[in-house]
């Protein structure tokens, strides 16, 4: 197992313990559904905390195929919705730990604004320089590794992922283009809906 | 950029709720890891009341499909797993109302009373509903756990004992082991490797069945 | 730069970039209603892309519909919201609710927009620009998205229980991304759309999880719920719209098929002399804005490129200015108009 998927299976573990959040979360998570081994390992580390705390939760039907069955069935159900009502399906918190976790908190502390920042707290991946020389010479981009070209979407390595109010208001800003101000709806061609990221 | 204050960590609970949300926001697969996780709890608990092993199974099929199924309303003001444990009830006691309305059921997949309580561990040792092979194969990968973990060095045996037995948190693990957080993270996580790397082959045999 | 608020009167929507086109070509569009019928003359296989990309606007502003929305990008990232729309040939309304990150809620009502944060207590009101029918005939008509795209029906898929039409629009250049469509048989709705780079590779997707199509939405109670609650605070939007050419600025070699659509000032704050212009540019189905402010030592540091599932950013210095280009398009694109903005004498 080389190194990158050491650090994925740390990951993994440490969602196991319930650990992150945030982009962290977003990362471990795609760890752990990202291939049959990593879901084992998920599976696995769960195992040995149930078969450490009471042997007899080593039993039962074997998990790979309690799954398959599942998912065959999860498949034909309806994705879940929403219920409408007055909050949202997101984690009640404490408000104190809500103002610590919730990416807007970070905004108001670094870009010292008065108001709510209301944007989408997104994660950058730099791609590279600009290469940008006045006598035109041009640089190499770093080249952010994908998979083959198919219809599923390519999970690409998050490279150097930084943070950017600025960038996040000028995303905002740009997405007013196509719809309903912070939030695009899929009128005709509109791609970005300017939905705010998971929570960090 | 100035560094903001850090965050207080979250909670196991906090996760799986992470996972319902992730799940409704349109991510399937945020839900399997959560079935994965409480597979085996939620079958014990449905052993308890009936008998049948593979009828144990089907109910604890249809509590997730149901859990799932009602996502939408899961609000977060109780834990995900009160949650899936009263689903999980309510749809064993269905089936089990549903058999005795069957003439054609045998009365052998009924169990005597409704034993709703998760942790008398020892009632089930004696009524356990698995077949021989079964209970042979859980014997052996609760073994198998065992042993690895006595073959761990210290300190990774340590630190997986009060996560997973004692329960402490990292923060309480870097406490009584005087390290830092980071090191109970990465302790954990190597013990934790170092056991699947033997239990994994006896799970995948399990009735040849492989993810 | 620094935005309190989001800008206000948006550019020309998404909406009207591709229908902006068809007006070029002399395309006067019908009163939608009087079309419905016609809809299903043409075979889907023969389509033209302006016909196609008729369709899907036509049914995003009148059907009626509810959904759960979803877009995922190529870093994992997922978001996700539940739209309520209320369809109409002349009028719009509409709520989304947001279901990942902070809470928020969005309605429109034709131009005026409303966005509430439940945890701020603050109500955003801010205008777009005419969203409600047919764009206006003064924009250029030099350009059309035909000359830069193809549309290629290419099978049929089920989306979130609908037969759709796939359809690949692919660009005729590399200053431009691809895109492939799902367009509800009936109806034209678009279920889902995947952002291409010219590998074909998906950066971003978006996409329906589930959706019930014309079903009664009411309209009155959306409208009804846009009233501010007592207590709350309510925020203009501060964009202010001018022209590039006053504000001293000109491009002084076009970037092929990017027209430009709108220009806004937004003012600075504390301090900052001069705020921010936003000077905004489309091919009809792809948007690039261009960020000029004042340069600032200590706030521009960082030059270079980033991405965001499909968004491509790019930074730079000119003399006395820092300019942040962002858009939909390849890096190469991004680079022609920063290589192409000047100074006016």
């Amino acid at each position: 197992m080389d190194e990158r998927q050491m650090d994925d299976r740390e990951r993994i573990s440490a969602l196991a313990d319930g650990r992150l959040q945030g982009e962290d979360f977003v990362r471990a998570v795609e760890a752990a559904c990202a291939d049959r081994a990593a879901l084992a390992s998920w599976h696995a580390y769960h195992l040995i905390g149930d078969a450490l705390r009471s042997p007899d939760l080593a039993g039962g039907t074997p998990t790979a195929a309690f799954l398959k069955r599942l998912s065959a069935r999860l498949a034909q159900e309806p994705a879940p919705q929403p219920e409408p009502g007055p909050e949202l399906a997101a984690p009640v918190r404490s408000s104190a730990q809500a103002a610590a976790n919730d990416g807007s908190f970070r905004w108001k502390v670094v870009a010292g604004m008065a108001s709510v920042a209301a944007f989408a707290a997104v994660g950058w991946s730099v791609t590279g320089t600009d290469g940008f020389q006045p006598n035109g010479a041009q640089s190499q981009l770093a080249a952010v590794p994908q998979q083959a070209p198919g219809t599923a979407l390519a999970r690409s390595e998050p490279g150097v992922m930084i943070r950017d109010p600025r960038l996040d208001e000028m995303l905002a800003a740009h997405r007013q283009l196509g719809g309903a101000s912070a939030l695009q709806t899929p009128a005709g061609f509109l791609r970005n809906a300017t939905f705010e990221s998971p929570a960090r | 950029m100035t560094q903001s204050p850090p965050a207080p960590a979250p909670s196991p609970q906090d996760t799986d709720q992470m996972l319902v949300a992730r799940t409704v926001a349109g991510d399937q697969r945020a839900y399997e890891l959560l079935v994965i996780k409480y597979q085996r709890r939620i079958e014990r608990l449905i052993g308890r009341m009936v008998r049948d092993v593979d009828l144990v199974e089907d109910i604890a099929q249809e509590t997730f499909i149901r859990a799932y199924r009602a996502l939408g309303q899961f609000r977060g003001e109780a834990q995900f797993y009160t949650w899936l444990y009263r689903i999980a009830v309510n749809t064993a006691k269905k089936a089990l109302a549903d058999l005795k309305r069957d003439p054609l059921v045998s009365e052998s997949a009924l169990r005597g009373g409704e034993d709703e309580d998760e942790t008398s561990s020892v009632e089930n040792e004696l009524t356990s509903p698995e077949t021989p092979e079964t209970v042979l194969a859980a014997k052996e990968i609760a073994a198998t756990v065992n042993s690895a973990m006595e073959a761990l060095p210290e300190e990774l045996r340590q630190a997986v004992t009060l996560r997973e037995i004692e329960g402490l948190s990292y923060e309480e693990i870097a406490e009584v082991m005087s390290c830092p957080i980071g090191t109970v993270r990465s302790r954990i996580f190597r013990a934790r490797e170092a056991i699947s790397a033997k239990v994994k082959p006896l799970l995948e045999n399990q009735s040849g069945k492989r993810w | 730069m620094s935005m309190t608020l989001l800008p206000l009167r948006a550019a020309a929507s998404r909406c009207l970039l591709a229908l902006w086109a068809l007006w070029a070509l002399g395309f006067l569009g019908v009163a939608a209603a009087q079309q419905g019928a016609a809809q299903a003359v043409e075979p889907a296989a023969e389509r033209g892309i302006n016909e196609w990309l008729m369709r899907m606007q036509e049914a995003s502003r009148e059907r009626s519909y509810v959904g759960t929305f979803v877009v995922s990008s190529s870093g994992g990232e997922l978001s996700s919201a539940r739209i309520w729309h209320a369809g109409h040939p002349t009028q719009q309304i509409e709520k989304v609710e947001v279901l990942t990150g902070a809470p928020r809620s969005t309605y429109r009502r034709n131009e005026e927009v409303l966005t509430f944060q439940p945890d701020a207590r603050v109500v955003r009101a801010e205008k777009r620009e005419a969203m409600g029918l047919f764009p206006n005939l003064l924009h250029s008509s030099d350009t059309s998205i035909p000359d830069f795209y193809t549309a290629r029906r290419t099978g049929a898929e089920r989306v979130a229980g609908f037969d759709a039409d796939v359809v690949q629009l692919a660009p005729k250049d590399h200053l431009r991304f691809g895109y492939r469509v799902w367009s509800e048989k009936r109806t034209g709705l678009v279920m889902k759309l995947q952002t291409l780079d010219d590998q074909g590779r998906v950066l971003e997707q978006a996409a329906f999880s589930e959706l019930q199509l014309d079903v009664p939405v009411r309209g009155d109670k959306i409208a009804r719920m846009m009233q501010p609650p007592a207590g709350w605070r309510v925020e203009r939007a501060q964009a202010v719209k001018t022209d590039a050419a006053s504000e001293g600025w000109m491009l002084k070699a076009a970037v092929p098929g990017f027209k430009p659509m709108n220009c806004y000032r937004r003012p600075g704050t504390g301090d900052a002399a001069n705020g921010s212009l936003q000077w905004i540019f489309s091919d009809g189905l792809a948007a690039v804005s261009l960020f000029i402010e004042p340069f600032d030592r200590e706030r521009h540091q960082r030059e270079g490129l980033m991405a965001s599932g499909a968004t491509q950013t790019l930074t730079r210095r000119m003399d006395d200015w820092w300019v942040t280009a962002v858009g939909e398009v390849p890096v190469q694109t991004l680079k022609a108009f920063a290589q192409g903005i000047e100074r006016r004498r």
